[in-house]
């Protein structure tokens, strides 16, 4: 099956709904860890001083968590806008990345309904979409990355407004397993990759040096990493391409 | 300022910031020439990057490696045996929520047998 933008299949008729639902079948497992994250945010917002409108349209403007958590911190401390600000872009900066990586499957659809569908994008709605459009399995991307974010994103608006009313409760180690679900998930992904090394070193990569570079280099080490990996596999790729 | 004014333009300025770097590429390249086979090739690269630096995000806490403990440093050797152990289990079982399944199980296991030890 051909992997690259230009390589794959041309319009299907009628493969639109059926690339959605796909797609929103596949995002259950987003969906449920989803529900215990924004479960997690809503609780934090609330402890952070936010009222319950505010944390549901905080979910429904920003949906990045790990962002919402720095917000929540930084408020506590009284930290100026400017720095919640800074913060923010420096967390999802990876956005761009993904945003851009997904940019060449959607050719054919107008800019304009991107624009449109790119609010619901976060790790999870990339992972997943742009590891089955790797495989080459998707005549219409776009549809079926409305479908993942379909499943997914009202998932975690809802549980930010349920997690307000349910700060506390959940089992401690309960929490942790949920906690686990995307990372799980995320390897069950990369796995599809097997045995391709190069990939595979990219993702161990990413996994092993973002800890490390995130020491010398905080709310930096993503990014850093992805650029510098990523641009030495590609100089490795072009090299040997010629 | 009123706290809640503050809260809600904290909001708006949190979304324009996240909304504008998601729209970015869209704006930035959509009418761009085809994305050249080079860059195709880094944010494929760097794409394989960040899932695996979101695996170890969610795996390992950064308080591990800046201030370990005993309970800290078990914690994150729990979660990479638990993603090493679920990305070997989809090389072999393509199907990911029995990999899944068998991934948080594992971890609940672990888990119960340090409280015992």
């Amino acid at each position: 099956m051909p992997r690259s933008p230009e390589g794959l299949a041309g319009v299907m008729a009628g493969s639109g709904p059926t690339s959605f639902a796909q797609g929103f079948r596949d995002s259950i497992p987003v969906a449920v860890s989803f529900f215990f994250l924004f479960l997690a945010v809503g609780g934090a917002s609330k402890v952070a001083g936010l009222t319950p409108l505010q944390s549901t349209v905080m979910s429904v403007v920003v949906f990045a968590a790990p962002a919402q958590f720095a917000i929540f911190d930084l408020m506590a401390r009284q930290r100026p806008w400017l720095d919640l600000v800074a913060v923010t872009a420096l967390i999802n900066s990876r956005f761009f990345v993904m945003a851009a990586a997904l940019l060449p499957y959607f050719r054919g659809i107008q800019p304009a309904r991107i624009l449109l569908a790119m609010p619901m994008l976060s790790a999870s709605t990339f992972a997943l979409p742009f590891m089955r459009f790797r495989q080459g399995a998707e005549a219409r991307p776009f549809y079926y990355y409305l479908g993942v974010a379909a499943g997914s994103y009202p998932v975690a608006v809802a549980a930010t407004s349920l997690g307000v009313f349910l700060v506390h409760g959940l089992a401690d180690v309960f929490v942790q397993a949920l906690k686990m679900i995307l990372p799980v998930y995320f390897s069950t992904l990369l796995a599809r990759e097997w045995p391709k090394p190069r990939p595979l070193v990219a993702g161990l990569l990413g996994f092993a040096l973002t800890p490390l570079v995130e020491l010398i280099a905080p709310a930096f080490g993503m990014l850093a990493t992805a650029g510098i990996v990523g641009a030495a596999f590609a100089a490795l790729d072009e090299g040997r391409h010629g | 300022m009123d706290e809640s004014l503050r809260i809600w333009l904290i909001i708006a300025a949190a979304a324009c910031v996240t909304n504008l770097l998601r729209a970015g590429p869209v704006l930035l390249f959509s009418r761009a020439a085809r994305t050249t086979s080079g860059v195709f090739r880094f944010l494929e690269y760097a794409s394989y990057v960040i899932i695996g630096s979101l695996i170890s995000a969610s795996a390992v806490s950064p308080k591990t490696l800046r201030s370990p403990s005993l309970a800290s440093v078990a914690d994150s050797v729990v979660a990479i045996v638990v993603v090493g152990f679920s990305f070997a289990l989809a090389t072999r079982v393509r199907q990911p929520v029995v990999c899944l399944v068998a991934g948080l199980s594992l971890f609940l296991v672990l888990k119960l047998l340090w409280q015992l030890i």
